[in-house]
This record gives C-alpha cells, sequence and structure tokens, in this order.
C-alpha cells in the first residue's frame, strides 16, 4: 500500500494474518514500513508463561522470502532460548530457515518454542543451567517473570 | 494458457507460465517459478553453501533440471495435444451444471452470421450498412456490429479497414451474403467474408437466467461440429488464409467495383453450375463461355445504376475520389472483358468454388425478402451487454485465480501447520513423558519412603531386640555376680556338694524312706547355711535379701539352729584344729546344744540302730550317680543358684560326717560312704521340723513378693527366677514326703511315739 514496490508474497500473506490470525498471534505490519511487524503472542496453556502477553517486534529483510526473517523479544522473558536482549536461538530463523516459510509457521514456531524449552542449546547460559539443575524452581522463576513484565503488557 | 493453469508459486505467489509449469526442480514434487529457482541457485552460490529444495530441503540437482529444461518445448507439444484432447472429451460429456463451465473456452460457428474484413471506413455505419443497396439486398438483417474497442472507436486495420459482424434471419440468407461478397474487390481492397462464431452466454455457464432479452450469445448447447476450442479456431483461419489468397488472386480478374455486388448474379450462377454437372466436359466449356458472357452482361447493366446512386449519395462529400476510383474500376473490367482464357479458368475455380461453398451449407431457394431494419436502439445495450459480460468473465478469472492462490497458500500452511502441530504433538508427547517421568520420580521418592520406612520398621523390631538383648546382658551380668558369689566355697564344700547332687538324683529314682529322710534333711540344712552364711556376710543386698526370707519363721529355724549347734558340739570333741575355728565363730550356740544333747541322747543312739540295718541296700547305686552329676554341673546358668544351695548343705553335712566319726558302731571301710550313711542318719529325726518348714517356705515366698523396696526393676526379676525356682524345688521335694509318707506310715508312727 504504502510501498508499491512491496513483493506480491510480502502483501498475500499481510493480508492472510490479518483475515485469519493463528490463535494466540496476532501480527500486524508497520504504517511507515510494510515489513515491519508488530507482533503479539499469548503464553501457551500448561507452561510457565501461560496467561502473558508478549510483545516482539518482526523485520522482512530485502532477500526476503530468500533471507528468514528477523524476529526479537520486546517483553522480558525467562527461558533458555532467549536472552535478555530478546534475541531467539531457533534453527528456522538461522540456518535452517527456508523459502517455503513464512511469516505465520515462524510465529507458531515461536510459540511452540515457549512450551518447550530446549536447555541443551542454550542462549542463556545461566538460565539453562538453572533450568538442568532444578527445573521445578525455573520453571517458577519463569512463572514469576511472566506475572511481573508479561500481565496486561 | 496461464489462465487455465491457475498456478501460482508458493514462494513469490505470482503466476507460473507454462515454461515455469514444466520446471520440475525436486523430486518431492514442490514446484517454484523459474525466477525463483534461479534465484535460490544464486542465493545459494553467493553463500557458498548447497542449494535446496524450500519444502525438503534435499539438494537440487542441476544438470538434472537443465536436462529437463532442454526437452521443455517438447513437452509444451504434448501439453498443446493432451488440451486437444481434453477439451474434444469436454465436448462429448453429458449436459450438467459442472459441464458447462469447461465452454467458457468453446466458440460455435453461427450459420446466420456473417463476418466480413476489409470493409472500408467510409462505410462503418451500421445505419447505412442495413439499407437495401448494401447488405440489406443479401437478406433481412436483424443486426449489424461493427467492431470497436473498450472506449466505443471503430478499430482498423493499417490499411484502413473495418471489421463488420452482420445478423440476418436465415441460414440461406448469409449463404448468399458469403458468396457474393467474399474476395470481392470493393475499391481496390478485397473483402472476406465467412460465418461468425459466438460463445455462450455468462449467466448461461452460470446456470442463471439470462435478464437481458437481446442478450445474442448462445443459450443452449451447440452442435459438436460446430464447436470449435480456440487453438482450433486458429488452426481452421490459417486454412482459411491460404483459400483466401487463391481467392483473391482471382477475383482481382474476375470482380471488381465500387459497390457491393447485387445478389442476383447468385441464382444464375447457380444455375449454371447445375447445368456444368448435368452436361458433358465439352459442353461444360461452351456453356462457361456463354454463363460467363451473360454474367459480364449483367454485371455492367448492375453497375450503371448503382454507380449512378453511389455517385448521388457520396457526391456531397468526396465527389473528385469517387469519380477517380470509379473510372480506375472500369478500365479494370475492360481489361478483364478483353482477355477471355484467363476470365475462362477463372471462370472455373469461382464455379468450384461456389459448388463447395454450397455443400457446405444448406441450400435453400429462398425469396427475396427485402427490408430497411431501422436502427435498433438496443446494440448500444447490446454491446454494453457484452462488455460487462466480458467484464464479469474477467472477474470470474481472477476469482478462479484467487481461490486456487490462496488455496495454495492453505496448502503450504496447512502443510506447516501440521508439521508444526507434528511438532508440538511430539513436545506435547514430551511433556508427557516428562509428566510420566515426574510421576515415575514420584513412585520412586514413595519407593524411596517405603525403603525409609523398611529401616524403621526393621528398626523397631532392632530396637526391642536391642532391649531384649541388653536385658539379657544385664540378667547375665546378674547371674554372674551370682556365679562369683558362689565360687567362694572351699574345697571340702566342693567334695560335699558333688555328695548332694547324688542324693538328689537318687530322690529321683528311688521313692523309699531313705529318700524321704535324705531330701528332708537336705532341706534343713540348705536353710541352716543360709541363716550361717548371713552371719558372715550381713551387708550384702543379697544376703540381706535372704535373711529378710528367713526372718518370720524364727522360731522353727530357731530350732534347727539349736540342732545345728548340736552337731558342730560333737564335731568340736574329735577334730581339735576345724572345732576350735568353729567354736571362736559360735560360742553361744555350744552352751544350747550341749543342753539340749543332754537331754536327747538315748533317742538319737535308738535311730542309728535302725538305719545301719538298711545299709546294704544303699551301698551299690552310689557311684554312678556321682559320675553324672559330675558331668551335670555346667547345665546352665541356674546351675549356679543350685550350687549355692548345694553349699550351703555341703558345710552341714561336712558337720554331720564329724558326728558320725565319734559312734563307735558306725566303722566303715570307706570315709566317703560313712559320711553318706551318717548324713542319712541325721537326717532322719529331723522329720517333723523339715516338714514344718515346707509351709514356712511358702509363706517367705508369698511374704517376699509384698516387700519390693528396690527401685531397679532388673533386680526384681533376677530375684523372681530365683525364688521360683527354689519354689519348684520345694514342691518336689513335698511330693516325695508325702510317697514316703503312704510307704512308712509305721515307721513315722513310731517315730513320732518316740519323740513324744
Amino acid at each position: 500500500m504504502a510501498n508499491s514496490n512491496l513483493p506480491r508474497r510480502i502483501i498475500k500473506e499481510t493480508q492472510r494474518l490479518l483475515s485469519e490470525p493463528a490463535p494466540g498471534i496476532s501480527a500486524s505490519p508497520s504504517e511507515e514500513n510494510m515489513r515491519y511487524f508488530n507482533v503479539m503472542i499469548l503464553g501457551p496453556t500448561q507452561s510457565p508463561y501461560e496467561g502473558g502477553v508478549f510483545k516482539l517486534e518482526l523485520f522482512l529483510p530485502e532477500e526476503y522470502p530468500m533471507a528468514a526473517p528477523k524476529v526479537r523479544f520486546l517483553t522480558k522473558i525467562y527461558h533458555p532460548n532467549i536472552d535478555k536482549l530478546g534475541r531467539i536461538c531457533l534453527d528456522i530463523l538461522k540456518d535452517k530457515w527456508s523459502p517455503a516459510l513464512q511469516i505465520r509457521t515462524v510465529l507458531l514456531s515461536i510459540q511452540a518454542l515457549l512450551s518447550a524449552p530446549n536447555p541443551d542449546d542454550p542462549l542463556s547460559e545461566n538460565i539453562a543451567k538453572h533450568w538442568k539443575s532444578n527445573e521445578a524452581e525455573a520453571v517458577e522463576t519463569a512463572k514469576e517473570w511472566t506475572q511481573l513484565y508479561a500481565s496486561g503488557a | 494458457m496461464a489462465d487455465k493453469g491457475g498456478k501460482s508459486c508458493p514462494i513469490c505467489t505470482e503466476e507460473m507460465d507454462l515454461t515455469d509449469q514444466q520446471l520440475k526442480p525436486c523430486k518431492c514434487g514442490y514446484e517454484i517459478c523459474v525466477w525463483c529457482w534461479h534465484h535460490i541457485m544464486e542465493m545459494a552460490q553467493k553463500d557458498e553453501t548447497e542449494s535446496r529444495c524450500p519444502a525438503c530441503r534435499s539438494p537440487y540437482d542441476k544438470e538434472r533440471i537443465v536436462t529437463m529444461a532442454a526437452n521443455c518445448q517438447r513437452l509444451v507439444a504434448e501439453m498443446n495435444s493432451q488440451h486437444k484432447k481434453k477439451m474434444q472429451k469436454l465436448n462429448l460429456k453429458p449436459k450438467s451444471v459442472d459441464g458447462r463451465k469447461h465452454l467458457s473456452d468453446v466458440r460455435v460457428i453461427q450459420r446466420n452470421l456473417v463476418y466480413i474484413i476489409g470493409l472500408p471506413l467510409n462505410l462503418a455505419d451500421e445505419e447505412l450498412l442495413q439499407r437495401r443497396e448494401y447488405f440489406g439486398r443479401y437478406g433481412k438483417v436483424m443486426k449489424v456490429s461493427i467492431s470497436r474497442t473498450a472506449n466505443g472507436i471503430i478499430q482498423h486495420s493499417a490499411n484502413s479497414s473495418c471489421c463488420v459482424y452482420i445478423t440476418y434471419s436465415k441460414e440461406s440468407e448469409a449463404v448468399q451474403c458469403i458468396q457474393s461478397v467474399h474476395c470481392f474487390v470493393l475499391e481496390g481492397r478485397p473483402l472476406r467474408a465467412c460465418f461468425g462464431t459466438t460463445k455462450y452466454c455468462h449467466a448461461w455457464l452460470r446456470n442463471v437466467p439470462c435478464s437481458n432479452r437481446d442478450c445474442l450469445y448462445l443459450h443452449d448447447h451447440g452442435s459438436h461440429e460446430d464447436s470449435f476450442t480456440k487453438d482450433e479456431l486458429v488452426l481452421a483461419f490459417a486454412r482459411s488464409r491460404v483459400q483466401q489468397i487463391i481467392g483473391a488472386t482471382n477475383n482481382l480478374h474476375r470482380r471488381s467495383g465500387n459497390v457491393l455486388p447485387p445478389p442476383v448474379d447468385n441464382p444464375k450462377h447457380m444455375s449454371s453450375a447445375t447445368k456444368l454437372v448435368s452436361q458433358s466436359p465439352l459442353d461444360k466449356c461452351e456453356n462457361q463461355i456463354k454463363g460467363f458472357a451473360s454474367g459480364i452482361g449483367a454485371v455492367t447493366s448492375t453497375v450503371l445504376p448503382a454507380v449512378t446512386s453511389w455517385v448521388r449519395c457520396v457526391s456531397g462529400n468526396l465527389p473528385h475520389d469517387t469519380s477517380s476510383s470509379c473510372s480506375g474500376n472500369l478500365a479494370n473490367r475492360k481489361i478483364e472483358a478483353s482477355n477471355d482464357p484467363q476470365a475462362l479458368v477463372s471462370g472455373v475455380a469461382s464455379t468450384e468454388r461456389s459448388i463447395n461453398i454450397r455443400k457446405s451449407g444448406e441450400a435453400e431457394n429462398s425469396s427475396d425478402v427485402c427490408s430497411n431494419g431501422a436502427f435498433v436502439p438496443s446494440e448500444t445495450n447490446n454491446h454494453n451487454s457484452g462488455g460487462n459480460s466480458k467484464t464479469s468473465f474477467m472477474d470470474n478469472d481472477q476469482d478462479t485465480v484467487a481461490p486456487s492462490v490462496s488455496t495454495g497458500f492453505l496448502e503450504l500452511s496447512r502443510q506447516h501447520d501440521f508439521n508444526i502441530d507434528t511438532a508440538v504433538g511430539i513436545n506435547s508427547n514430551g511433556d508427557v513423558h516428562g509428566l510420566c517421568s515426574g510421576l515415575s520420580s514420584i513412585s520412586i521418592n514413595i519407593h524411596l519412603e517405603d525403603s525409609y520406612l523398611t529401616p524403621d520398621s526393621d528398626g523397631l523390631p532392632f530396637t526391642r531386640n536391642s532391649i531384649d538383648s541388653s536385658l539379657g546382658q544385664h540378667l547375665q551380668q546378674d547371674n554372674e555376680y551370682s556365679t562369683e558369689h558362689s565360687s567362694t566355697p572351699a574345697f571340702w564344700e566342693d567334695i560335699i556338694v558333688d555328695d548332694v547332687l547324688n542324693i538328689d538324683s537318687k530322690q529321683q529314682k528311688f521313692s523309699k524312706g531313705i529318700n524321704y529322710s535324705s531330701s528332708s534333711g537336705l532341706h534343713s540344712s540348705c536353710l541352716t547355711q543360709n541363716v550361717n552364711h548371713s552371719s558372715h556376710q550381713p551387708f550384702q543386698q543379697d544376703q540381706i535379701c535372704h535373711q529378710n526370707h528367713f526372718r518370720k519363721p524364727s522360731t522353727e529355724s530357731f530350732n534347727e539352729h539349736l540342732e545345728t549347734g548340736h552337731v558342730k558340739y560333737g564335731e568340736s570333741k574329735d577334730n581339735g584344729a576345724g572345732v576350735d575355728s568353729m567354736v571362736a565363730s559360735d560360742m553361744g550356740e555350744n552352751n544350747i546344744i550341749s543342753d539340749i544333747l543332754s537331754l536327747e541322747l538315748d533317742a538319737w543312739e535308738g535311730s542309728l540302730v535302725n538305719l545301719l540295718g538298711e545299709s546294704d541296700e544303699l551301698y551299690r547305686p552310689f557311684k554312678a550317680p556321682i559320675l553324672r552329676k559330675v558331668q551335670d554341673k555346667n547345665q546352665s546358668r541356674f546351675s549356679f543358684a543350685r550350687q549355692d544351695d548345694f553349699m550351703n548343705g555341703a558345710s552341714n553335712l561336712l558337720q554331720s560326717f564329724a558326728v558320725t566319726g565319734r559312734d563307735p558302731e558306725g566303722n566303715f571301710s570307706s570315709g566317703a560312704l560313712m559320711g553318706n550313711k551318717d548324713t542319712l542318719t541325721g537326717k532322719y529325726p529331723h522329720v517333723f521340723p523339715s516338714g514344718n518348714s515346707v509351709p514356712s517356705d511358702k509363706l517367705v515366698g508369698s511374704q517376699s513378693l509384698v516387700p519390693s523396696n528396690f527401685s531397679c526393676r532388673h533386680y526384681w526379676q533376677m530375684v523372681s527366677i530365683f525364688l521360683g525356682y527354689r519354689w519348684l524345688g520345694l514342691r518336689v521335694f513335698y511330693v516325695g514326703s508325702q510317697l514316703v509318707y503312704a510307704i512308712k506310715l509305721q515307721k513315722l508312727t513310731k517315730s513320732q511315739d518316740d519323740k513324744r
């Protein structure tokens, strides 16, 4: 719309994201830049992040869909695969990216990552150690952070 | 072709043309457009990585893909042929709502529709063309439609000519028009005429009633012979193009003019053809020449009034151009008239072509019914309707394309959703597994608790065992204490103990009077020894307890004490050293004993004589019991208590031995045997005192239970065991005494009489 030279795929994906949102995920493009998306992901049920609303930012680079979109958490979260700057350790955002993947699939993967943390391939070493040594306590800490930073944000 | 396929690249979402569709880069069937594939390869080269399929991430085989691209054109041709077959099959399908949608690309030849190309632009007027002077002369014109662009401007080719659709009321009229106009040179430009084609009404295709009453599109299925697809139309047009070239060449020499030819030629021409068929070849040539001549004459006669009328119509606009072109045409005709052989050849060709055209159509003799068709205002509406139809068609195309695109996205998203759902499912399973592991850990904890409880449950009996063992140890210590206490006696007492054990065994085996006397003697000696022992060690608790036991029956014990003193008095006379030591400790007792001895000396001698008479019967079994008792010394822990009692009795027996040594009648070879007999003799006169002592012992036992002054429970338990043992022994003695009493009734009676 504002950017007339936007690829057709991005236009179609944006329309579909707005018309058929995935459950628990909402993504809306910025008015100034159609490649920049404001994302909100609800914490998955039966996870320490349940009840939390996490804000993320997503940007589609020039090479998209040949290059992976850039995603970052804006809300603080206690997770072994997400560091304090909000960067996400997810293989499909790195070397396992495929042009067949879309914005929708990326956000669903992030939501799945919240349900199943992977402390064996961590981005935060301290949190990963805490998760391995005493998982119950780590889960409690994650719940506390969710209530502290992600409640009604 | 692109509209038909409706495919789009899943990566860039652009439409994929035939070339893109033929590109199959991966075995998994994931198809992408050439541009995206090229981009993937380029990115891979830039990153120095291996290019992979976006769907299955398997590496691309570039050589294989290039080889496939080389065969692309051949595949395209095959696709076309396959497509034709499909369309034919579609045409053969029965009528159905779904089947109608496939007919959107089908064109049907209309037998009453004439399509003319090459008309000069100055004649581009629907009202003008409908007149009798022009196309109205061939039949009743229903509608004239000039090809226009979207803006309504008349389309025209490079040579400034236009195309016209003319709809007649009958097929025969259309045939006449085509026969007359096709390949006719008008104002220097050849005209081409053929049947027009029409497509199906869009409303009818969608099974919706058509709201436009003047709609000229088809509303029913056309015949299969007249139905063609767009590709087939192109091929047909190619063939007709060849025919047109030949026809044009002939027409240049044969017909030309400034106005359309009249339909009068047609009947004559047809009749000439009929005649030719019926006559012989030579006659055919002559007839053709005649026909041709008549034809030329007809044309000439017709041209004059037509030219006049045409000049009248146009003279006001273009008088100069008109007159010049008219003169040119006339000159061409003169030239044609002069060349007879050429005219003959062209005439033959024209005849053959007219016959072919006649065969293709259903020839009917029709009356020359013509009427000036007024301008139909609905033409504009029809045109608009057509435009709307096209617009709606475009909308349909867009609609058909968009769903496929969204469908593709849905499929992609579904695949990914399925993958993610699978992953989520796996994660869920992982969570369930984690929960199961949690449950197992809980069960492990429960097991640990069980294992923890097990030591407790084991510990409790262990504790009890330890308590019991500690109690046992304490009791053992008490027993050891009593053992140490019992180890005090001297050597002689040990020897006497053996004798006492022997007597005890005798009691068990033989129930005779001697047993009675020996048992009573043992009892009295035990009591006496206890009293003496208490006098030696008065300060020990054990001895104090014993003393308490024996204090209350003081009278009986005093009597026994007196008897014991008597025995000691006798001993002191024989053995000086031993007696002196005893006298030093028991001066008071000696005085009392001497008094009693002087009173009862005669009674003692009588009883001794009776006992000596029975000595032979008791001699033999003495040795065997001694050996048994020696072995049985260390039977149990209670043996020490028994030894203690026996030792008390031993001291008494020793004194008895000393007494018997004094008697002159008792001379025996063996000192031990003499001691035993003396002991028996000494015990005999004590029958009644010993009988009295039995109930006194019972009373002592009962009284000992009452004064439980000691706080130490263990000591009390030990004392209870000790007393129980003594009580059991007393019972044995009592039973034995009863039996002996039954047997020795007479002797007892005698002894009682003696005492009285």
